[in-house]
């Protein structure tokens, strides 16, 4: 079964990725913070994180850097989702993540992404 | 001014991206049938739920696409692209528009038209639109005349409509400015920032939208634009 980590502070959005996600296979857990998302990813770690740039106690930079740090960077896939596609984009270079979308983003289109980057990781 | 600019509307609108992914996300998925099955009602209702979230999509992204066209912050293509197929084009999205309110298009383009110039042709798509449709959005009568010709490397393209003369000229190019003037029944008034963010786009391609002097019954709209072939 696929992990799918969502780390977005709008907690609306969380449950409309997660609805829009949810099949029988992958469980889908969401976190507002970074510090949740650090504290979940000790017993949870994803194969893709849905990542917002701009969270409410910082910024998605935190995790990017976590995931290198913890050499989960080339085994857990990310996808960035953010309101401000120029600054994520500069971001998603730097840090060589997977994919980088500008909210909102079509459901269709979300899928998609998410599940090519499961197919990857399997 | 830049500092309101900064501090407040360009984070507005980032910000405001999130709460209308939920909205058009959670529309989509409930007509899809993601929870239940929607009634003819259910579905007419969501469907518009989705339309205003479209609507207030658009309303950001024009708004910082205005302000970034005064700011000089906007950055062009300048890629070969057949200018005629570009009006066609246009004119193909109004068209079921156009017949549904009986309106027609008739188009004159001239032979001094290049086959290839080099722009942003989205963006041109899209100031073409803005103009067209306000003619197809205020015209009383069946015929709006396209004419297009190419003269000392401006491409013109001229839009007449039949619609009631604009009392206010000075104020059309004003964003968020709405005159009295009823729109054809059926189709969106839109939010006053077409003609103006058609201005503003054409400027950044050193030309611009004007409202010419016409005295004929109607209203005869100019788009230049400075581009070589």
């Amino acid at each position: 079964m696929s992990k799918i980590l969502i780390i977005e502070d709008d907690a609306d959005l969380c449950e409309t990725y997660t609805d829009i996600l949810t099949t029988d296979t992958c469980q889908i857990e969401s976190v507002h913070s970074t510090v949740a998302a650090l504290g979940r990813m000790r017993r949870f770690i994803p194969d893709v994180i849905i990542l917002d740039m701009q969270l409410a106690d910082g910024s998605g930079t935190v995790i990017l850097s976590y995931l290198e740090s913890a050499k989960l960077n080339k085994r857990v896939k990310v996808i960035i989702i953010s309101g401000h596609l120029p600054l994520a984009e500069r971001m998603a270079k730097y840090w060589k993540v997977d994919s980088c979308l500008e909210k909102p983003v079509p459901h269709t289109k979300l899928r998609e992404v998410v599940f090519n980057c499961m197919e990857k990781h399997e | 001014m830049n500092e309101l600019l900064d501090k407040l509307l360009r984070p507005l609108a980032h910000n405001a991206r999130s709460p209308l992914n939920s909205i058009i996300g959670t529309s989509d998925l409930l007509l899809e049938g993601a929870y239940e099955e929607l009634n003819a009602r259910q579905t007419r209702a969501v469907t518009r739920v989705r339309r205003n979230g479209d609507k207030l999509l658009m309303l950001i992204e024009d708004t910082m696409t205005y302000i970034k066209a005064e700011l000089g912050e906007l950055n062009l293509m300048k890629s070969p692209f057949d200018p005629r197929s570009t009006i066609l084009n246009t004119l193909d999205v109004l068209k079921p528009q156009a017949e549904k309110n009986n309106k027609v298009f008739q188009l004159h383009l001239a032979d001094s038209i290049p086959p290839l110039l080099k722009g942003d042709d989205p963006t041109i798509h899209r100031i073409l639109l803005a103009v067209c449709y306000n003619a197809v959005l205020y015209s009383d009568e069946a015929l709006i005349t396209i004419e297009s010709d190419y003269v000392d490397e401006r491409w013109r393209i001229r839009v007449t409509d039949c619609g009631p003369t604009i009392e206010e000229p000075d104020k059309i190019f004003e964003p968020f400015w709405r005159g009295s003037t009823v729109v054809v029944e059926g189709l969106s008034s839109g939010y006053g920032l077409g003609l103006p963010l058609a201005n503003a786009l054409a400027r950044v391609m050193g030309g611009c939208v004007s409202l010419e002097k016409y005295s004929g019954n109607g209203n005869r709209f100019c788009i230049e634009l400075k581009l070589n072939g």
